[in-house]
């Protein structure tokens, strides 16, 4: 459950390398090249160095929304529960959990033995006040509509209508709390382990003032395996071992240093070096690192690519047009030839690594719905356009997207794509992330190549974007059907009967009325030195290191 | 442009001696008034740079807290109460203009540091990569520039011009990667001792090869200026008049021509102070320095406007009196320069 | 002011040699010319126009011709080699991607001169086209800021007093405001495209050009042969024809050589920040950007647009020097 959304965009640009890859499960050591040579990282026997790309823009569990933020809050805050190598979610700091019968009410007994950086218990008091400062509209939150969207009476108490204690959440006592939501939640212990629902101090978030918290080292307090020793912004951030954290002894990694580097070379340059031991890889550095021998890895982000239609547009309202732009785009020749960083192509909206009714992934059970094929395209166009009035020539289209060089690249080859086989001309314009955001927001678009993470680990956070009321679905699509099905497996207790909702609706959006066409499921190449073993890179924890991780010494 | 100025200062200081004689050593109410005077229009200046960036600022496309996720109206209107981004613009720009004035540049949005505070961090790694860029530049560009001018028409001469034309010829971009990899990766590689840092600015040796790639182009610009400024001196009348004594041939470039002939070099400070402020962008991004380029082009890739802005301002203002200081310091050293107008 | 003894030595001098020292000199070998009272006063030296003397001293300097003879191939080559190559410049073959040099293509049988990039697409032809989209911005902004410029300084410098206060004071604001920060920020707003970027560039790149204008007429008004030529009565149109506007051309040709590669490098620097051009069309600093990321694997695609964009510069460089050289008065023989 991790809301990695709004700033994955802006750092896949920056990084202008952040990169997707393809299929495999979640834990480590999965997708790998090469053999024997390794290169033997940084010197120092009890620290590792990472690459964390850029700095952490908010440390305030109230506030964050980032991967980079998300990545040091992982280690050095103690939810309720947290994620284990295979992102599932396993007690933390809830060590008995009772769900009431209608699976809407959590009551959870808390460990006695934890304490903040400032000498603290945790207690489900600190829980109360997070989860009310959130649902204030004063704390701004951006993601508050996590908690409100999902806890009895929360949008009422966002919105002024209802007192904050009448939130549900509640401290039964000082180590006992209830959460109540307004329906049953089958992810409700995946959202426990994300940072917007993870305690905050009230005093010392007091005492340090709510503009000023989490802004350096010393301006926060935390609970968890790590503490932050030192934040040089946009430079580095090093956490040290917690002795007072209750699980001290299963933390192998005395510290934990984050590098923040822009450029990919300069990455590169500084792990064969012996100043990084992990950083992640783009396509021609997979190439190199293969060809000398050494080992790369990379594991599935769960980032979905694709193309989203303005369906207000002449021309682009017709599904068959939607649809042929899509199926002409060769994704295999994309995903080896030009992405080469083992990104797959789509198979459907929802990526291969979400989790499936009962412990298996959605993707298996929804198969495979859709796939390039050029003379499809090419008679769904020329149906289209027939029923439309156009020919390829007066049908004038454009495509906007990031303008990152992986963006712009990837943009100059869906316009050669379309040019040769579908014989029209898109105009390709680059803009600034935000720029092309709020063109998208006005509707003052035409075709945008965008991608989406996850917020939470469900097929629900990629399909509820495309019902009719959605803040998010710019392409103002709007099928009653869609909505009906979409409701209606929101209400469903029944896990696999809701599953099967979802397929319905995820075929509905990419088969038949197609107001976006995903192109492919993005993975994350990296490499790690020889020093450091099991650390957990996944879709949901980019890089944890307090599941086993250690340095193995020679 | 930085040559193209350089050369124009040069014959107007020629101009300026020339009629210094008229007019005599200015006065000092003449100065004063001068300073006075010029500090006014850098004032200006900076007043017109603060309304620009503001108001182009506001002109960009979305606004500070557009992200990958649509936000409710109720959370964006939380959000622009708290950041004052309720009010007509106009206001918005006499509010900002008198917290510029009080020295406050607003907080960054996504992460709520103040902008002063960053500046505070990130400009004295910045200050320090420029100084060590600038020495390096000063030094290597002005023997360069000396060769040149005393072994005029030999291959000395066109050796060291033509390194001098590679400097303004190489973006700082490649020159930057092509020194990481060769000199900082390969001899890392070769040897097994890190004698160049890759990244970071925490080492001494760390500090060099950034350095280095920033002063290239300076460098190239120093070392013509020289050449050119020594060739000039070299035929004035006091050399002729030294030589006619029988001075050493090295007391007489040491002493008389050298001294003389770096004065034009001092007036181009401060379009190479700017120089090497905008290189700073793409070598603190190659070399991983946490200064303030670095910190400028990530916040223009993100939109962060209120830093774009806080650092514009900052740049400018600092550009504007390093201009001005650079002036009024020639002005006092050399006495054949009059400040009572004229130059520019 | 009349010298009759100078002429008279001149004709001896001039025919002296035919006659050995001794020889008398009879009177009929002269001839009354009369005296011409229109052009007595006019003293001049064989006129050699200001164009055709820098013309000379161009031709004289191998390095000149040589940039000159570079920049040509380099024009010629951006308009014609995208005509005639048999590959397109969007062309794309993905399954021949980062091709080395002299690859031959396995579809269309031709030679990749440069190899392909990182869609497979014809870097030779790229780089001309490259060259295209590279030099018009640079053309034209250094066109543009001379034009405003030089009408800017001019109308200052002439009128002098109050307006050339208020008018250069203007440009010293606009000036002082960092020049790269507020074409990041205009290319952050408005669309992509060749005209943005030359808008965007010339929009405070005049300033340069109107106070070396200015400072040229201002300067040359006070000098002694306009001065003196005033003095002997020439019309002020004679005055800015003959001595102004010479004077006044030379720094401005001069200057726009060298503004020229700066664009050029504004424009590199630019795109590694990705506010270049859009796709699927080329600039040097797409290339040399996109060449940057690969080099490791790929040298070529680095050096290549590297070597251009260097050849470019030094060649506008040096061209530069030279006619600064050949337009400078004083060293005019």
């Amino acid at each position: 459950m991790r809301l990695k959304k709004v700033m994955a965009f802006a750092l896949a640009g920056i990084m202008s390398m952040s990169v997707v890859a393809c299929g495999g499960s979640s834990t480590t050591k999965d997708g790998n090249t090469g053999g024997s040579v390794s290169y033997p990282g940084t010197p120092d026997a009890n620290m590792v160095t990472v690459d964390l790309r850029a700095e952490p823009p908010e440390l305030n569990s109230l506030l964050t929304t980032d991967v980079a933020s998300g990545d040091i809050l992982r280690e050095v805050i103690s939810g309720l529960y947290k994620l284990d190598a295979n992102d599932n979610p396993v007690p933390e700091l809830a060590t008995d959990t009772q769900v009431s019968e209608d699976g809407r009410t959590y009551t959870m007994k808390l460990r006695e033995d934890a304490k903040w950086s400032n000498g603290e218990p945790v207690t489900a008091h600190d829980f109360v006040f997070a989860y009310q400062s959130v649902c204030d509209p004063k704390t701004a939150s951006t993601y508050a509509f996590i908690m409100y969207e999902n806890l009895e009476n929360g949008l009422d108490v966002y919105e002024g209508k209802k007192d904050p204690s009448e939130l549900g959440v509640k401290a039964i006592d000082d180590y006992t709390l209830e959460v109540t939501f307004t329906n049953p939640i089958p992810y409700a212990k995946h959202l426990f382990t994300f940072s917007t629902y993870y305690p905050m101090n009230q005093k010392a978030y007091e005492e340090i003032g709510a503009d000023r918290y989490a802004k350096d080292a010393d301006k926060i307090v935390t609970n968890g395996p790590y503490k932050i020793a030192e934040w040089v912004h946009d430079d580095h951030v090093t956490l040290e071992k917690n002795p007072d954290y209750y699980n001290a002894d299963e933390i192998k990694i005395e510290k934990v240093k984050y590098l923040m580097m822009k450029d990919a070379n300069a990455r590169m340059n500084a792990f064969k070096a012996g100043q990084v031991d992990g950083i992640e890889l783009t396509g021609e550095q997979i190439e190199q690192l293969t060809n000398e021998g050494v080992e790369t890895n990379k594991y599935v982000d769960n980032g979905v690519w694709y193309l989203q239609y303005n369906t207000k547009k002449a021309g682009l309202n017709n599904a068959k047009i939607r649809q042929a732009l899509g199926l002409a785009v060769d994704t295999k020749s994309l995903c080896d030839n030009v992405r080469k960083d083992g990104s797959v192509p789509a198979t459907g909206l929802v990526p291969t690594g979400i989790a499936g009714a009962n412990e298996t992934k959605y993707r298996d059970k929804a198969g495979d719905m859709i796939q390039y094929n050029m003379e499809e395209a090419k008679k769904l166009l020329e149906e289209g356009l027939k029923e439309e009035g156009l020919t390829a020539e007066t049908f004038k289209i454009s495509l906007i997207t990031d303008d990152t060089t992986v963006a712009q690249k990837e943009a100059a080859f869906y316009q050669e794509q379309w040019k040769q086989a579908l014989g029209i001309s898109v105009d390709v314009k680059p803009m600034p992330f935000k720029a092309r955001l709020q063109a998208m927001q006005d509707g003052d678009f035409d075709i945008a190549f965008a991608g989406w993470v996850p917020d939470y680990n469900d097929p629900m956070t990629f399909l509820e974007l495309f019902t009719t009321t959605n803040g998010n679905n710019y392409g103002k699509y709007s099928s009653e059907e869609y909505d009906k099905l979409i409701k209606e497996a929101r209400n469903e207790v029944d896990v696999e009967k809701r599953q099967e909702l979802l397929i319905q609706a995820e075929t509905m959006l990419v088969k038949t009325d197609a107001p976006v066409f995903p192109l492919y499921f993005s993975v994350k190449p990296y490499v790690l030195s020889s020093k450091v073993q099991n650390v957990t890179r996944t879709g949901f924890q980019e890089w944890d290191f307090t599941d086993g991780a250690e340095i193995v010494t020679k | 442009m930085l040559i193209a100025k350089s050369k124009r200062m040069i014959s107007d200081f020629v101009i300026n001696t020339n009629n210094t004689d008229r007019k005599g050593v200015s006065s000092l109410p003449n100065q004063l008034k001068y300073i006075l005077k010029r500090i006014v229009y850098s004032l200006i200046t900076i007043f017109v740079l603060i309304a620009i960036t503001f108001f182009l600022m506001h002109r960009l496309p979305g606004n500070p807290f557009t992200g990958g996720k649509a936000i409710s109206q109720e959370t964006l209107d939380a959000l622009n109460v708290k950041y004052g981004l309720d009010k007509p613009e106009i206001v918005q720009f006499f509010i900002y203009l008198g917290k510029v004035v009080q020295g406050d540049l607003g907080v960054s949005v996504p992460d709520g540091r103040p902008v002063t505070d960053i500046i505070a961090q990130a400009f004295p790694v910045s200050l320090e990569l420029g100084v060590r860029a600038l020495i390096f530049a000063f030094i290597i560009g002005i023997l360069l520039g000396i060769v040149a001018a005393i072994k005029r028409g030999t291959v000395w001469d066109s050796v060291a011009m033509f390194l001098a034309l590679i400097g303004v010829s190489v973006p700082s971009f490649i020159i930057g990667s092509l020194l990481q990899y060769f000199l900082g990766l390969k001899i890392y590689l070769a040897t097994g001792t890190q004698v160049f840092a890759i990244m970071g600015w925490d080492s001494a040796n760390a500090k060099i090869l950034p350095a280095f790639a920033l002063a290239f182009g300076s460098m190239a610009t120093i070392s013509r200026l020289m050449r050119t400024s020594m060739l000039d001196v070299l035929n004035q009348d006091y050399i002729k008049t030294a030589k006619a004594k029988g001075l050493s041939q090295r007391s007489i470039i040491w002493r008389h021509a050298v001294r003389n002939a770096i004065m034009p070099v001092v007036t181009v400070m401060g379009p190479l102070v700017a120089a090497v402020l905008t290189g700073a962008f793409v070598v603190e991004n190659i070399f991983s320095i946490p200064g303030l380029g670095k910190y400028f082009v990530q916040c223009v890739q993100t939109n962060n406007y209120t830093v774009i802005a806080g650092t514009t301002i900052f740049y400018g203002a600092f550009l504007v009196f390093a201009n001005l200081i650079v002036d009024l310091i020639y002005g006092f050293i050399d006495p054949r320069v009059k400040l009572t107008g004229g130059k520019e | 002011m009349l010298r009759k003894k100078d002429i008279k030595s001149t004709v001896e001098a001039g025919q002296g040699k035919q006659y050995g020292i001794n020889d008398s000199i009879s009177a009929d070998e002269f001839q009354v010319l009369g005296t011409d009272t229109k052009n007595m006063e006019s003293i001049v030296r064989p006129s050699i126009s200001f164009g055709r003397d820098a013309f000379n001293r161009i031709k004289k300097s191998k390095v000149a011709v040589l940039c000159i003879v570079i920049l040509l191939v380099l024009i010629l080559g951006a308009i014609f080699v995208p005509i005639f190559s048999q590959f397109n410049y969007s062309d794309q073959n993905v399954a021949y991607a980062n091709q080395p040099m002299f690859f031959k293509d396995p579809v269309t049988g031709g030679i990749h001169l440069f190899g392909t990039d990182e869609l497979g697409r014809d870097i030779f032809v790229r780089i001309w086209y490259g060259a295209r989209v590279s030099l018009t911005v640079a053309v034209a902004v250094a066109l543009i800021d001379c034009f405003v410029g030089v009408i800017y300084g001019g109308i200052s410098g002439y009128f002098g007093g109050k307006v050339d206060n208020v008018m250069m004071r203007i440009v010293e604001i606009i000036s002082g405001i960092p020049y790269l920060i507020i074409v990041i920020l205009l290319m952050t707003v408005l669309d992509r495209g060749i005209g943005t970027i030359i808008v965007a560039y010339s929009l405070t790149g005049w300033t340069g050009m109107a106070r070396l204008v200015r400072g040229q007429v201002v300067s040359l008004s006070q000098q002694e042969f306009v001065i003196a030529a005033k003095s002997m009565g020439a019309k002020p149109s004679r005055i800015i024809g003959l001595h102004l506007v010479p004077n006044v051309l030379s720094v401005i040709i001069v200057n726009i050589t060298l503004d020229i590669p700066n664009v050029i490098f504004t424009e590199a620097f630019l795109s590694m920040l990705g506010l270049g051009i859009a796709p699927p069309q080329s600039s040097w600093g797409i290339m040399a950007n996109s060449g940057i990321q690969v080099f490791q694997n790929y040298p070529s695609q680095l050096v290549i647009p590297a070597l251009f964009i260097c050849v470019t510069m030094l060649s506008f460089n040096l061209l530069g020097d030279q006619l600064r050289d050949a337009f400078d008065p004083k060293l005019r023989r």
